[in-house]
């Protein structure tokens, strides 16, 4: 017997049992035309495998091995089968059941989804309007307030928001030399004009001076559009048949806001409305492009009255 | 009316069909996790098996054990008898031999086998079985002695030539002599007893 025949020799009673996988049954039967020997043990197995098994008599087992084997397969919580009839009628209308509970989440969670999407909109739109009173608040500030706060805050504000002041045509106003705000005192109410054009936000306030006889405005860009090197956005003041008036020119920076201080030497609100428009870096004497946006100055609000 | 056509009208069709039902029937119940079934099991096989398991494995613990294995693999495996393959006697037994064997392989024992006296019946299995298996075991008796050893070696021992060569420090060649001379001889006897 070679070595492979010898390897199945101690399974042919299991073989002659039919106790083999199938697997390995099918080894030793291909086997058995080559393995004369293995051949003859099945002969031989065939016919004394069976009766072997019964050629040993019983004898008595100790009476705990069926106590063990009871506890052993015990029911329990794990191994407990709950048994449910569920007749065809019954699972249609289960089927049904999660069909529609399925239906009513989905649902749910869409319109959940759908409010919270809303509220957030809803957020955004607050938040902007709060920064836009928050500015016409600043603004109203800077001309309500003693001058040298107004100063302050303007730089603060403007330094901290990292605004740039533009700068007015009245050479007494520059960039670098708002203490001359400090002449005005708030003794005149402020007056706020807002406007806007498509995403663009204008803001003006004024007041007159305490001079009587100059009027100082604070015009505030907001989400303009940036600038390219070779050109300024340039502020008017205009009223009919006349020449507009230009107060100042001023830049934005990459969020789109800027800011100018300018004077006039007549009432704002005697003019019909204000313009900016885009000019060359070095201003221009009349505008040279249509108006980016327009603000008829009659629509103006009493802050006092309507601002607190 | 042919009464032997008819199982019903045939008394040993009908004992045959009440002898194989109440196994089936005994099983499926088994299936469906019925202990008291598990129990009716154990009253009719529980000393065939423990009496095979003392055989091979020759330790009451060992046979114990094997013993309680044996009815846990029933148990768990009742759908995989089919009474096509045969009878439910012949696969618990079958059982219980290959599960002494393994236990014995995984003790790293060897045992050897002496020819048991003939005790007394505890619990027929099924009388038609116990007989034949008695008579077997005499014509086992008639081996001599040292193939009647070898044929138990191999099939209740679970050794091939090569283990029951090295175990009794004889050539391979005698084992495999001893052992077709042996399965010759007792297959022979067997067929001129059946016969």
């Amino acid at each position: 017997m070679n070595e492979k025949c010898e390897q199945y020799s101690h399974l042919i009673p299991d073989y002659c049992l039919g106790l083999l996988d199938k697997d390995t049954h099918a080894e030793i039967e291909a086997l058995l035309p080559t393995c004369p020997e293995l051949a003859e043990l099945v002969t031989n197995y065939q016919d004394l495998a069976e009766p072997l098994l019964y050629s040993v008599p019983p004898a008595n087992a100790p009476a705990h091995l069926l106590e063990n084997i009871m506890l052993e397969t015990r029911p329990t919580a794990k191994t407990r089968r709950l048994k449910i009839n569920i007749s065809p009628t019954m699972w249609r209308n289960l089927a049904a059941g999660l069909t529609i509970l399925i239906l009513f989440v989905s649902s749910n969670f869409y319109w959940y989804q759908r409010t919270h999407d809303l509220q957030q909109e809803l957020s955004g739109l607050s938040d902007e309007l709060r920064l836009s009173q928050q500015q016409d608040t600043t603004l109203a500030g800077y001309v309500e307030n003693d001058g040298d706060l107004m100063t302050n805050n303007l730089n603060m504000d403007a330094a901290q928001q990292q605004i740039p002041i533009g700068i007015s045509m009245n050479n007494s106003l520059t960039t670098n030399n708002l203490t001359q705000i400090n002449n005005y005192s708030p003794m005149n109410t402020a007056n706020l004009l807002n406007t806007q054009v498509n995403d663009q936000y204008a803001s003006l306030v004024w007041s007159q001076g305490s001079t009587m006889d100059t009027w100082l405005g604070v015009f505030s860009a907001q989400n303009f559009a940036m600038n390219s090197t070779d050109s300024i956005y340039q502020l008017w003041l205009n009223r009919r048949n006349e020449a507009p008036l230009s107060v100042g020119v001023f830049g934005v920076n990459d969020l789109g806001n800027g800011l100018l201080v300018f004077e006039v030497e007549e009432p704002i609100e005697s003019f019909d409305s204000i313009s900016v428009t885009n000019e060359p870096v070095t201003g221009s004497f009349i505008p040279t492009t249509d108006p980016i946006i327009t603000a008829d100055l009659h629509n103006w609000v009493n802050l006092d009255s309507g601002f607190e | 009316m042919n009464t032997e056509a008819n199982p019903k009208n045939n008394p040993s069709g009908q004992a045959q069909a009440q002898r194989l039902q109440p196994d089936q029937i005994l099983m499926q119940k088994i299936c469906q996790r019925d202990q008291s079934a598990l129990a009716s099991l154990y009253e009719r096989f529980g000393n065939a098996v423990y009496g095979l398991a003392l055989h091979v494995g020759q330790n009451q613990t060992v046979a114990e054990e094997v013993t309680q294995d044996v009815f846990m693999k029933i148990w768990e495996r009742a759908d995989q008898w089919d009474v096509k393959r045969g009878k439910l006697s012949t696969w618990i037994l079958a059982m219980t031999r290959n599960a002494a064997i393994d236990r014995l392989r995984k003790d790293n024992r060897k045992v050897d086998f002496s020819t048991a006296p003939l005790d007394k019946v505890v619990n027929l299995l099924a009388v038609e079985d116990w007989q034949q298996g008695q008579q077997l075991r005499i014509l086992l008796q008639q081996l001599p002695p040292e193939q009647a050893q070898i044929v138990q070696l191999s099939f209740f021992g679970g050794l091939s030539h090569t283990d029951m060569a090295d175990m009794l420090d004889i050539p391979l060649g005698t084992i495999k002599t001893r052992l077709r001379l042996g399965l010759q001889k007792l297959r022979d006897l067997w067929l001129e007893k059946k016969s």
